[in-house]
């Protein structure tokens, strides 16, 4: 009976040991599970397939943004979402405009992109840029100054060359040649996006918060405003196995965000135990004192 | 959407002459009631517990620039430094944006003034800590460990740290205020904090701690704004459906016209 | 006006050479001397300025919002919007048509009896309006077309001048050629604030195109209205079939209404004021940068002060100061110092990723793995079962928390057919997008109903509070 009732006062150093194990074990192990694509990160996915069909039909170039608004604190999450969408560009053969607002981001999401790049053989000033560190604050005005010239807006790129002068970016004037902003974010910088350019050059923005944040993202997409929602590490682990589905010569079956779909499983399984547990000392000791 | 259109115009329009109204029927003397929010009535209790027990409290600003999530939590810190001035307990409010910090710096020394004490006041309790989301999330951490806050409020724009820093507080043994218009993160606070101001009650909170007049009044003009918001919604509601069963082109007409002014 | 609106671009002027330290070192100066003069400002002197400069800042950006676009555009986005209207209803009238007509259709392949029905009088009825609403989104359509190749003679000369006058400009303040080159961006249809430009240029500022006052013409070969006209007249042409069965014309005239959104969207819509919201930017910038000064002050005499009186825990203050001079000097070698390909750039370069990889890194992914665990205290000791609520709540947490990972998926992978809808996934998508989005659009509401009274409040200085104790 004691301990039943205990069990509503686990010391908290005992669950942090049990989630460390839950979490890092899955990671190594090659354990594979169903993932269904929900249709929130399908919409996501559509919208970037819609770009390259759209090409095919209208002959308008259009290049993906990738916005980097987050930095080493939120990796874990944000860096798969950024992959996982860099992969899809790359094999549709869409241009990328790596776009960060952060340094570390900057520095991290560049090191991922260049990696992916060599993977899948694409080549810089070619497939894909990076505009290289933008300051955070002056964000909603480079944003605004974008409908009246792309390239002028963002400037150079990350070695200095004026972006007109870019092999990949002739032809990219205004807003009618982004096909898609994926704002990639741990925090709530995705309004400035939907304002500036969303809403006003009806420019499809995607939405890729970390896991805390998703639940906001569900009004936007409602709403329309933006075409595609991917919530955290699972949301990335979800647009890997629908781009895998789609294409299975593509690398994605080992990738963090899948790996990290399993320690998720165990740990979010962790949770809901320990919650039973807890009400289970709960429900003895109110018990016992409905008996004394 | 640039510029205002004409549905700004009337609605924008018609909540801002609301607020107004009512301030100036506030001011010229009409009674308004207030409902009791749990949350901002414990501020005084947490207060008085810090004084009991000697130990110092916490206020959090938030992540937020110079805005008017930050004024509003600026408001609120300038009653609770009052209240803490009036019965010397000593608050430290860390922030994380520069221009905010020598504001709140400001706000706490008038505070101190107005209850007489301006000689009590220490510049070194309000501080900067960093502009980084992590690097002020640790910096409140250690200032919570290391001076055994009794108590902490949270006020302002939060994004993940803020079940770091409410679960630290918990840790500590603080009682916890928390209000954020931030609507993600109010789960984790309700999780670990005593009480949480939820939604627009965060901007009620400087008319609910001051009674004054023109908050009272602005704080029931929202409330008839709200109103009319509700009845635009219903109307769209009813429209839409409307125009899904409608047999007569005339009215799915007006509908339409309706629907179309809400357009960006 | 003008002589204002130039002294206030001189200010802007880029200077080369060694008077670019010279004039930094005075900027210095002056900001530390406005600040010492505004710090002997008599407090009853003080509040009104400060009253003041919200007021006016408030104004600008209010009358910035509300004033519609002043180019030649503004009309040619109103037509836009009607014809937008004219062919979404066209569409509504089709659509009406044409899903009955599906209906019908579905009911006959299945073998269903079904109530629907398609009246011929209906029908007529439903084209001839939807015929009508065409024929006058062609007429406006028509009118942009014509007030664009009005406007283009009118918008060129002005383009004229403006450059006169920017290379009389660059002639007297010695700018080169490549500082002032104009935009040549959509033909002639950008005019350029050389000026500014000239100075966005040599300091890589990205902004420049934000100084400039855009026509968005169509260039060459891409006449998006073509593209609607197109549309709408092949629809037009379609009308008499939308009771055939496999019509699609609803779909069509979307597609044409969101030609002439696209069309609305480029069209810039900038007033008077729109370009000076850089420059007011840059201003706030500035201003927080001297506010980011005294904060790093603050920490400094702290901590200084922490050392100094040997304070309890003094080391990590001294922790402090050893951090900031390292990143501070490291940065400044990885960026400036050393020279590209050299032994110390190597050197340089590696020890800043040491400190930066190595070290800020992994501290700030650290600090956020923390909620991990933070999430399942603060979840194991919320969650009891003390009311119905707190029932209610916990089994929402649990749908939710297993609908979004594999094993829940995998748990309900075996329900098909009629029971899809219990699957995990379904369940959790439900919640998430229809009792918490109702849930937080109806905050949001309040939220933003609340921000918009407490800034109406600033900005006619009637909040009592934080810095302004006393309402007007």
């Amino acid at each position: 009976m004691k301990f039943l009732m205990n069990l509503q006062n686990i010391d908290r150093r005992v669950m942090y040991i049990l989630l460390v194990v839950v979490v890092a074990v899955p990671l190594y192990l090659k354990w594979k599970q169903p993932i269904a694509v929900t249709q929130e990160v399908k919409s996501l996915y559509n919208t970037v397939e819609k770009i390259k069909s759209d090409r095919a039909e209208d002959g308008v170039y259009k290049v993906g943004i990738i916005s980097v608004s987050w930095g080493a604190g939120t990796l874990a999450e944000n860096r798969s979402q950024t992959e996982a969408v860099a992969r899809h560009l790359f094999k549709d053969g869409i241009p990328l405009i790596l776009l960060p607002w952060d340094q570390q981001g900057n520095t991290i999401a560049t090191d991922s992109i260049k990696r992916i790049a060599k993977e899948m053989g694409k080549k810089y000033g070619k497939d894909w840029i990076s505009t290289g560190w933008r300051p955070g604050g002056q964000m909603a005005q480079i944003i605004q100054s974008m409908p009246r010239g792309v390239c002028d807006a963002l400037g150079k790129d990350m070695y200095g060359t004026p972006l007109k002068d870019i092999p990949m970016m002739k032809g990219v004037n205004d807003c009618k040649n982004i096909g898609i902003v994926f704002e990639v974010t741990g925090s709530g910088t995705v309004g400035i996006w939907i304002s500036f350019l969303g809403q006003t050059n009806k420019v499809p923005i995607a939405y890729l918060p970390t896991a805390v944040n998703g639940p906001e993202g569900y009004n936007m997409l409602d709403a329309g405003q933006i075409c595609g929602l991917m919530p955290g590490l699972i949301g990335a682990a979800k647009y890997e196995t629908q781009l895998a589905k789609d294409n299975p010569d593509l690398k994605t079956t080992d990738t963090f965000a899948l790996r990290g779909a399993n320690a998720l499983s165990t740990s979010h399984l962790m949770i809901i135990v320990l919650i039973i547990l807890g009400n289970i000392g709960y429900f003895m000791s109110q018990h016992r004192r409905q008996v004394m | 959407m640039s510029h205002a259109n004409w549905t700004v115009y009337v609605l924008e329009g018609t909540i801002v002459f609301l607020i107004l109204y009512k301030i100036l029927s506030a001011r010229a003397g009409k009674k308004l009631f207030i409902r009791r929010i749990p949350g901002l009535s414990a501020i005084d209790e947490a207060v008085g517990r810090a004084t009991e027990m000697g130990r110092p409290m916490l206020y959090s600003t938030g992540l937020g620039g110079l805005d008017i999530v930050s004024l509003q939590s600026l408001s609120i810190l300038s009653h609770i430094i009052k209240v803490a001035a009036k019965y010397r307990a000593r608050i430290i409010v860390p922030t994380a944006d520069a221009l905010l910090y020598s504001i709140a710096e400001e706000a706490a020394r008038d505070a101190y003034e107005a209850e007489g004490i301006g000689e009590s006041f220490n510049p070194d309790d309000v501080r900067y800590l960093s502009g980084d989301q992590f690097a002020y999330a640790s910096g409140v951490v250690g200032i919570l460990n290391r001076e055994k806050c009794s108590a902490a409020f949270y006020f302002g724009n939060f994004f993940a740290e803020s079940l770091i820093l409410a679960e630290n507080g918990q840790h500590v043994g603080a009682i916890q205020v928390a209000g954020t218009p931030c609507i993600t993160q109010i789960p984790f606070f309700i999780a670990s904090c005593d009480y949480t101001i939820i939604g627009d009650e965060y901007y009620a909170a400087s008319a609910y701690l001051s009674r004054e007049p023109t908050l009272l009044g602005s704080l029931v003009g929202q409330d008839y704004s709200k109103a009319i918001i509700i009845a635009v919604i219903l109307f769209g509601i009813f429209a839409v459906s409307a125009v899904a069963v409608s047999t007569v082109p005339s009215l799915e007409t007006i509908l339409l016209r309706f629907m179309g002014a809400f357009k960006g | 006006m003008i002589g204002f609106t130039n002294c206030l671009s001189t200010l802007f002027v880029p200077i080369l050479g060694p008077m670019e330290y010279v004039y930094i070192a005075a900027s210095i100066v002056i900001g530390i001397a406005f600040l010492f003069l505004l710090t002997k400002v008599p407090n009853k002197w003080r509040r009104p300025i400060i009253i003041g400069v919200t007021f006016v800042a408030g104004w600008f950006y209010f009358i910035e919002f509300i004033i519609p676009s002043s180019s030649e555009m503004a009309s040619i986005r109103k037509e836009t919007l009607v014809a937008e209207r004219l062919v979404r209803q066209a569409a509504n009238d089709v659509s009406v048509v044409e899903t009955r007509v599906a209906a019908q259709e579905e009911a006959r392949k299945n073998k269903k009896k079904t109530s629907i029905t398609v009246s011929p009088a209906m029908c007529s009825q439903r084209t001839a309006s939807a015929d009508k609403d065409l024929s006058a989104a062609l007429t406006h359509l028509d009118k942009i077309k014509s007030d664009l190749e009005s406007a283009k003679p009118k918008a060129d000369s002005r383009i004229e001048s403006e450059l006169k006058i920017a290379d009389a400009f660059a002639r007297d303040h010695h700018l080169t050629k490549d500082m002032v080159e104009s935009d040549t961006y959509n033909g002639k249809s950008v005019i350029v604030n050389d000026k500014i430009k000239a100075l966005m240029k040599r300091s890589n500022d990205i902004t420049s195109a934000n100084n400039s006052i855009t026509l968005p013409f169509p260039k060459e070969g891409e006449k998006w209205e073509a593209g609607a006209i197109t549309l709408i007249n092949s629809a037009k042409s379609q009308l008499g079939n939308i009771t055939q069965p496999g019509s699609n014309l609803t779909g069509i005239l979307n597609k044409a209404a969101d030609k002439i959104v696209e069309a609305r969207t480029s069209v810039v819509s900038d007033n008077f004021l729109s370009r000076y919201k850089l420059p007011l930017a840059t201003v706030n910038s500035v201003v927080g940068s001297f506010a980011f000064a005294l904060g790093l002050f603050g920490l400094f005499s702290i901590h200084g002060k922490a050392i100094a009186k040997r304070k309890k825990g003094w080391y990590n203050s001294l922790a402090f100061f050893i951090a900031i001079a390292t990143m501070t000097v490291l940065g400044f070698l990885d960026r400036y110092a050393a020279p590209h390909g050299s032994v110390y750039a190597d050197f340089s370069h590696t020890a800043y990723r040491i400190v930066f990889e190595g070290g800020l890194t992994a501290l700030q992914s650290t600090m956020f793995s923390l909620v991990a665990f933070y999430i399942v205290s603060a979840a194991y000791r919320a969650f009891r079962i003390r009311s119905v609520d707190a029932v209610i709540m916990m089994i929402s947490a649990f749908l939710v928390m297993l609908s979004v990972v594999p094993v829940g998926m995998w748990m309900t992978s075996g329900l098909h057919g009629n029971l899809k809808f219990l699957k995990l996934e379904n369940i959790g998508d439900w919640i998430m997008t229809l009792p918490n989005m109702a849930a937080q659009r109806g905050m949001q509401f309040g939220i933003s109903v609340g921000g918009l009274a407490m800034a109406l409040r600033i900005w006619l200085s009637l909040e009592r509070g934080s810095y302004f104790d006393k309402q007007l």
